[in-house]
């Protein structure tokens, strides 16, 4: 990696820079390439926060490396990935699950293995994924998310959403988006009167369902913090799906929000980590992957963000709530079907 | 004429510039369009054509993009003037409250109109307490929003070329009109408004462009349920990860644009040969 | 000082200014202006650039408004009126046709403006153009034609609508030499034969003359004469008008002695005998035209040392060696070849014909 020509750097450079320009949403940080301790990692917006102040210290000062994060939607980390697979940039990506199962089709990872990352042995069973092909780091849960100014009693079942009273009051994400999946799961239950393992294949069902939360709908967003900030300042009274590691550090903040635990179930926040197939320098990302599934790690994310170490030798993070089931759905049949629920949701919401 | 030709040599880094980042992958995004499977095929056309929610995406694309030039045209005509008869200090004041603005970004600007549009904000305040409406109106997530939006943060791209144009305009002309016997309504009819035409093709032109194609402003203001074609396209190579709908999308687009530049620069020389 | 209106201030003339003044940013160009045009009258506003006498134009044709001061037109006071209701028409310097307009369209503007019936307008705009010898051209784009033509336009344009006055600001100074002399002939006999009242703003005083009744000379925003060409020439009233309305020679000099009407003023030249009424000591400027001296000893007699023969066919200019303040100048008729540099001559002239002027202190 660190042999490469300056010659081949910018012709590479030159190229990515037009295939982004020909794209128009990705921006061209690339174009700094990495140095030797320079780690470039794809992780979710919503974890800058984190990321920053966390991650990036902890690094510098255990394995060295300078970490450069590309805050981003799981797809836009994926469509990162699949358009640099000649040359990626990326060595570590941290995404949603379903969105893993597209990277492992386009053969765009390359497994974690116990040798490498030692700290993988100590994960629960089910955080591991396809032999090692991604883990899961981190597992916040996703609820309804609620103005306790507007709303004081909370949202004690998912039907609370399609209730008259919450006309206008109410933003659900995008399908686009991973949390947009709990809407929709959450009406599959409603529509078909099924338990979640039936009903989270009862589409159709579903749709028809959300189709009655129109009325109640203000909006449907694909970037979270807009429609939070709504939420904060009472404009709606809920957000639909919303998630541990989002909302509590923002209730702990003394905003008047908070995370509601709906009676139906709540799901489990599919947090993955995996390493880039031939991504720019393989040890040291290994190296980083095996500290964020490490205790201190683990236990400093999961404290700060609210959510369910994945570590089993740690204690710390946010409890589950007490008498709700927690649910994860079946990833492959949404990530086999994800493309053509967004076309139909999307004509479903249009006005 | 030689020396010419070597000033046109300066022109070469941008149109190189623009040959390698901006010519070069959009032709490569044309070919896309057409293609499936290696193939020239005009399906990915029909597709999008014949599919009703996409037409509504079109037209509601187009529709915004015009209310918004219209919009901003009406706040930037006076504004062009005012700024074309103003001097020193006022004049800089002007220029700075123009493009001061460009400096800051839509996502904030996004979030200071959520401000304003509100239920309990600003603008439903003012409405209230003159007791024009008695309930708030919703004003967030809706095209009138939009439009507003992107009528302030396209402002001035508008009003740039009317100034720059009427700036230029003899000033003894409407005074030579006036001395004709011409009202001030006739001499803005007759005189003003016919010679500022370029600036204001060019104008809206540029806001036509800007606005048929704007991303970011409508996803931030009016969301996922009134989709633009950008949006449309975003979504295709993103989420559906449909690289020839996206291609597809982008050319319609592109189409528009291009008409948009052609059609207004015809317009302009036609307008300004007189002149 | 007062034009030959101005002296009996209670007759009204055709156009009044009166006590006008006007100040730009806290700088007075104009106080107390007077200026009186009879109706009918062909009058020039002579003067260098900044003595404001554009301002005065544009004063009475409502562009500007006065800080000070009335206009009244016919006896009607117009102050307060604005531009476009007073009929006032205004030929620009560069003549300001409106270039998004043909020819035609440009004549009919004024017509369009004041709701002519659409049927009057085209006969009327033809009838000016053929005034003007531009019918041919009706159809064309104004930025086609040349400046001569551009000016012709901007006259129909001024005309058509039959103002009560035509004001015309350096009309001429865009046009060459041969063609300016040309359009001054065509445009003062139009106006005579239409009776039109006009003003002339220029800085060219062959041109004023040419042009005009009476001509005001202006300086420093004030009126230093008001009179006839010829009176202006013959009888300058200020050193200023003198030096600008023609050529003169003039000397600085002192009152040396009086003798009843008549001076005697010492010069760098020599004693020169004048009529007026200055006390012995006055510090004055002599003046004399120069077709008004004779290469031969007169009433004033003094010798000059040739500096220049310059032969311009009709007349050939002798210039004379001089303190740099002064000027010595004769114009003799004919081509004088026997005249060269270095040569001793003598400048003579009558008594009567010389002007003196108390110096500024």
């Amino acid at each position: 990696m660190t042999k490469r020509t300056m010659g081949d750097l910018s012709r590479r450079s030159v190229l990515k820079g037009s295939a982004y320009a020909a794209l128009g949403t990705l921006a061209t940080p690339a174009l700094l390439r990495a140095q030797s301790s320079e780690l470039v990692i794809g992780c979710a917006g919503s974890h800058t926060a984190w990321m920053e102040e966390i991650v990036i210290p902890h690094m510098k000062s255990t394995i060295g490396a300078d970490i450069l994060f590309e805050g981003t939607k799981s797809s836009v980390n994926l469509e990162k990935m699949s358009s640099n697979k000649d040359a990626p940039y990326l060595s570590v990506v941290q995404m949603d699950d379903p969105v893993m199962i597209q990277a492992v089709e386009a053969d765009l990872l390359t497994p974690i293995t116990a040798d490498a990352v030692p700290n993988m042995t100590d994960l629960r069973p089910d955080a591991v994924h396809m032999d090692g092909m991604w883990c899961n780091y981190v597992q916040p849960w996703a609820g309804v998310a609620y103005n306790t100014e507007f709303a004081p009693d909370g949202v004690p079942s998912w039907t609370t959403l399609w209730s008259p009273e919450a006309k206008g009051q109410l933003i659900i994400p995008s399908l686009q988006n991973t949390e947009g999946m709990w809407t929709l799961f959450a009406a599959a239950m409603l529509g078909s009167g099924k338990p979640f393992s039936e009903a989270q294949y009862e589409i159709d069902a579903a749709f028809a369902k959300l189709e009655e939360l129109k009325p109640n709908l203000l909006s449907v967003y694909t970037t979270m913090s807009q429609a939070f900030n709504l939420l904060e300042q009472g404009e709606i009274t809920m957000l639909a799906g919303n998630f541990s590691s989002y909302a509590l550090p923002r209730k702990n903040e003394g905003v008047p929000v908070d995370l509601a635990a709906p009676s139906e179930g709540i799901f489990a926040m599919p947090s993955g980590i995996c390493l880039v197939k031939g991504g720019p320098n393989p040890e040291l990302a290994q190296a980083y992957v095996n500290e964020m599934l490490g205790s201190d790690m683990q236990s400093a994310i999961a404290d700060f963000a609210s959510s369910v170490p994945a570590n089993t030798t740690v204690t710390a993070g946010a409890i589950i709530p007490d008498g709700v089931p927690i649910y994860s759905p079946d990833w492959a049949f949404v990530a086999a079907n994800r493309r053509d629920w967004i076309e139909r949701f999307d004509k479903l919401m249009a006005i | 004429m030689r020396r010419l030709e070597h000033i046109g040599l300066l022109a070469l880094p941008g149109l190189t510039f623009l040959a390698v980042i901006f010519a070069l992958p959009l032709f490569m995004l044309l070919l896309k369009s057409f293609q499936i499977d290696g193939q020239f095929s005009l399906e990915e056309y029909r597709l999008f054509f014949t599919d009703e929610y996409n037409m509504s995406v079109l037209w509601r694309t187009l529709r915004v993009a015009a209310l918004t030039t219209i919009v901003a045209l009406l706040i930037a005509y006076p504004t062009a003037i005012a700024m074309s008869r103003a001097n020193g200090i006022w004049l800089s004041i002007f220029l700075v409250a123009m493009v001061l603005p460009m400096s800051v970004g839509v996502v904030v600007k996004a979030f200071a109109w959520s401000i304003i549009f509100r239920t309990r904000g600003v603008l439903n305040d003012i409405l209230m307490s003159l007791g024009i409406v008695d309930t708030p109106i919703r004003m967030l997530f809706t095209e009138t929003a939009l439009i507003i939006g992107a009528a302030n943060v396209f402002l001035p791209f508008m009003v740039l070329p009317i100034y720059a144009v009427l700036r230029q305009m003899d000033t003894r002309l409407p005074e030579a009109a006036a001395s004709l016997g011409a009202t001030p309504v006739f001499r803005f009819f007759n005189v003003t408004l016919p010679l500022s035409l370029p600036g204001v093709v060019a104008g809206c032109a540029f806001v036509f462009s800007l606005a048929v194609s704007m991303y970011v402003i409508p996803s931030l203001i009016v969301g996922e349920r009134q989709q633009t074609l950008s949006m449309l396209t975003a979504r295709s190579f993103l989420y559906l990860r449909n690289e020839a709908l996206g291609a597809t999308i982008s050319s319609i687009l592109l189409i528009i644009a291009i008409s948009v530049v052609l059609g207004s620069s015809w317009l302009a020389n036609r307008l300004g040969a007189r002149s | 000082m007062q034009g030959s209106a101005g002296t009996e201030p209670d007759k009204r003339a055709y156009l009044d200014v009166v006590g006008v003044g006007k100040a730009f940013k806290g700088t007075t160009v104009m106080s107390d202006m007077d200026f009186r045009v009879a109706r009918g009258e062909l009058v020039s506003l002579l003067g260098p650039s900044g003595c404001g006498k554009t301002t005065l134009l544009r004063i009475i044709a409502g562009l500007t408004s006065a800080d000070a001061g009335d206009i009244l037109l016919d006896g009607r006071a117009i102050t307060r009126v604005p531009a476009h209701r007073r009929n006032i028409s205004v030929v620009f310097q560069s003549y300001a046709l409106f270039p998004h307009l043909t020819v035609a369209e440009n004549v009919a503007f004024g017509l369009r403006a004041r709701s002519v019936p659409k049927g009057d307008i085209a006969p009327k705009v033809s009838e000016a153009l053929q005034l003007v010898r531009m019918r041919d051209f009706a159809d064309r784009p104004v930025a086609a034609l040349s400046g001569g033509q551009q000016q012709r336009v901007a006259v129909a344009r001024a005309l058509v609508v039959d103002p009560v006055l035509l004001l015309l600001d350096e009309p001429f100074s865009a046009l060459d030499r041969k063609l300016r002399e040309t359009m001054q002939v065509e445009l003062k006999s139009l106006l005579r034969d239409r009776g039109m009242t006009a003003i002339f703003v220029t800085h060219d005083q062959e041109e004023a003359m040419g042009v005009s009744d009476r001509i005001a000379v202006m300086n420093s925003g004030q009126i230093e004469q008001f009179a006839t060409p010829s009176e202006l020439y013959a009888r300058p009233r200020s050193s200023f008008v003198m030096d600008f309305v023609g050529l003169s020679t003039r000397m600085r000099g002192r009152v040396s002695k009086t003798d009843g009407p008549v001076m005697q003023i010492d010069t760098a030249n020599g004693m020169v005998l004048a009529q007026g009424d200055y006390g012995v000591g006055t510090e004055v400027t002599v003046g004399v035209r120069p077709e008004l001296i004779t290469p031969v000893a007169g009433e004033n007699t003094i010798k000059v040392t040739l500096a220049d023969a310059m032969v311009l066919g009709a007349k050939t200019q002798l210039h004379g060696a001089s303190h740099p303040e002064d000027r010595l100048l004769c114009e003799v008729p004919g081509i004088q070849t026997n005249l060269t540099r270095g040569q001793d001559v003598t400048f003579g002239w009558s008594v009567k014909d010389t002007l003196v002027y108390e110096a500024p202190r």
